[in-house]
């Protein structure tokens, strides 16, 4: 082969490389924009209607930038119960959050760093709280805390919710304290920590970032609850109870706003934390 | 002082006995090193001095203080962990200032105390940083430093250069050993590494099946080992265990086993009287010596030749163990004296 002939072969064999690379690059970019789209075109079509007069909401064409008509969501914010409700999902959220990250750190951190006898069903047995259907237990549960005086109280609806959050934030914060090494609490106690004390100076700055995700998981997971809110409140309806019942014969802008309203604690929420989740030390231990 | 007693040790995890009623005296400033293969029970047995694991019989005394039952905070001890175990949330300060912070000494103390212990290891200049931002071997000096600025009065060291790269390891085992000898701690030091403990220990405890089989100063540990099994433990290669068929001359009573150094032979490449005619299996050519491994009737020599020597692998060769260097083990491989 002449050397000519050499370099036309490579030039060939760089050309189809190029190429190839080209190709990986578009699916790359594609498969992420269609991800991508798969998460925040709902979003947006529901941020559209709910931004938009009632004429907009049911008219043909739609429009690609909203108008801001902002007298859909002023209607319905000032629709008799909304504020209330807002306010109940909140404290129940916050409930459930304190609950279930209170009772779930104790039992992952015991999962993670003890011994015991009925270990692995005990991990087995948490996941199967799960596996009751809330439709299920709503009805016994109702009658439970008519009997016990928890009904329509958002106490009593924040322990269901910590019941249904419990599980994730056992395994979760249990994987997390099995992630840092048992060493440095060892060293901690030696340099003069009890337990307790290593746990707050050194495990739980480290798994900080990480409990803050569960926290958020039971925040939202009591947020987006329906069917206990709906069974078990009646004069402190959490809004999504709230909008079960009464908004199912709203027209279809009031529904939009109400949908609007119920994702953006939790997007706002997810946004605050996002920072919290990823750059507190680069990496959590080591 | 600060010497440390432990007496009748004993330790099992179910049904494995990891600690079999071990004994140890360590004297006050001594640097001691617990060395024995994986699995002998040197680890259990630093972690039980700083009271990280609980004995199940027996009693820990450090000065004139029996701390069996205390916990880890209440011993006075500090430890350096093979994993280093530095804090990662913390800066390089707040590690070493950690101690002190939990015992509440003054911050002028606590501030004179890094900054001592942290030029004494040449990490003054890291201060500020985090343990994700440095070296596995500035971590390592940052355990040091943490371990050492409490002054404790006794210092435990768990493997602590075994996560180092070789050259690494090198250099730190002689800061340490200078670093160590000057602050005068009482200290326990554990590895598997025998080159480690020669160089590092003022007393070396060679640990087998969670037994002390010797405790004593290195070079008596290399030319008497109290046992068979620390005469194969150390050297390299290790000692030759020689069977009384192919004994020349007296025998003591009792003795079933001729222990001799690699090193500690006469050598002949021509036949002599009370020597033995051995057939050389493999030669290799180190630098400073020739080590053979050679055969005679079933018997396996392990030699080390002077250079000049020449000989090849199928030749025989000429041995006769030097008198004076002659050991002499019983059937259950204790020495005799």
């Amino acid at each position: 082969m002449s050397q000519f002939e050499q370099d036309a072969l490579l030039e060939k064999e760089m050309l189809a490389a190029n190429k190839r690379k080209k190709a990986w690059r578009w699916l790359f970019i594609s498969g992420t924009a269609f991800m991508v789209s798969w998460i925040v075109f709902p979003i947006y079509l529901l941020v559209v209607s709910a931004l938009s007069s009632a004429e907009v909401v049911n008219g043909w064409p739609k429009a690609f930038v909203p108008e801001f008509d902002m007298e859909t969501m002023a209607f319905f914010m000032n629709y008799y119960g909304v504020l209330d409700a807002l306010k109940n999902s909140l404290i129940a959220a916050v409930f459930t959050m304190v609950i279930s990250i209170g009772l779930g750190t104790p039992a992952g951190y015991a999962l993670a760093r003890f011994e015991f006898r009925g270990k692995n069903t005990f991990r087995l047995l948490i996941l199967l709280t799960r596996a009751f259907p809330m439709p299920l237990l709503a009805l016994p549960l109702a009658v439970i805390f008519i009997n016990i005086g928890l009904d329509d109280t958002l106490f009593g609806l924040s322990l269901v919710h910590a019941a249904l959050a419990l599980p994730f934030a056992v395994l979760i914060t249990s994987s997390l304290f099995m992630g840092i090494p048992v060493e440095l609490e060892e060293a901690a106690w030696v340099l003069g920590c009890n337990r307790w004390q290593a746990f707050v100076k050194v495990v739980m700055p480290l798994a900080l970032p990480g409990l803050t995700a569960s926290a958020v998981f039971a925040f939202v997971i009591s947020w987006n609850e329906v069917f206990a809110a709906a069974v078990l409140t009646i004069n402190n309806q959490t809004l999504t109870a709230f909008l079960v019942q009464s908004l199912s014969s709203s027209p279809a802008e009031v529904k939009f706003a109400g949908g609007l309203i119920l994702i953006v604690p939790a997007i706002l929420f997810l946004f605050v934390v996002r920072k919290y989740l990823f750059s507190m030390w680069g990496i959590a231990n080591r | 002082m600060t010497a440390i007693a432990i007496e009748n040790v004993k330790k099992s995890f179910g049904d494995a006995h990891i600690l079999k009623s071990v004994s140890l005296e360590i004297k006050h400033q001594e640097f001691t090193v617990l060395l024995g293969p994986s699995g002998c029970g040197k680890s259990t047995l630093l972690r039980i001095i700083a009271g990280l694991e609980s004995q199940d019989t027996g009693t820990i005394k450090i000065g004139d203080r029996v701390v069996s039952h205390l916990p880890p905070k209440a011993r006075n001890v500090a430890m350096v962990f093979q994993n280093y175990a530095v804090f990662p949330h913390m800066t390089v300060f707040e590690n070493i200032a950690f101690g002190l912070r939990m015992k509440k000494a003054p911050e002028a103390k606590v501030k004179a105390n890094v900054e001592k212990f942290a030029s004494l290891m040449h990490i003054d200049h890291l201060l500020e940083r985090y343990s994700g931002q440095l070296s596995g071997g500035q971590r390592q000096r940052v355990a040091v430093a943490r371990a050492l600025a409490v002054e404790p009065d006794v210092l435990l060291m768990d493997e602590p250069l075994s996560n180092l790269d070789a050259l690494l390891r090198l250099q730190m085992r002689a800061e340490l050993k200078s670093v160590l000898a000057a602050s005068k701690t009482t200290t326990v030091y554990v590895t598997h590494d025998q080159v480690e403990a020669m160089s590092l220990a003022d007393r070396i405890a060679v640990m087998n099946a969670g037994r002390i089989d010797q405790y004593d100063l290195p070079d008596e540990i290399y030319t008497n080992p109290a046992t068979e099994y620390v005469g194969s433990f150390i050297g390299n290669p290790p000692m030759n265990f020689i069977s009384p068929e192919f004994q020349i001359g007296d025998v003591p009573a009792g003795a079933t086993q001729l222990g001799i150094r690699p090193e500690d032979f006469n050598v002949s490449t021509i036949a002599q009287d009370n020597y033995w005619p051995i057939k050389v299996l493999t030669k290799e050519r180190l630098g400073s010596h020739q080590q053979l491994s050679a055969e005679l009737n079933g018997q396996l020599f392990r030699v080390n030749i002077a250079n000049e020597i020449d000989v090849e692998s199928g030749n025989t060769l000429y041995l006769q163990p030097k008198d004076d260097k002659k050991r002499w083990y019983t059937e259950s491989g204790k020495i005799i004296l």
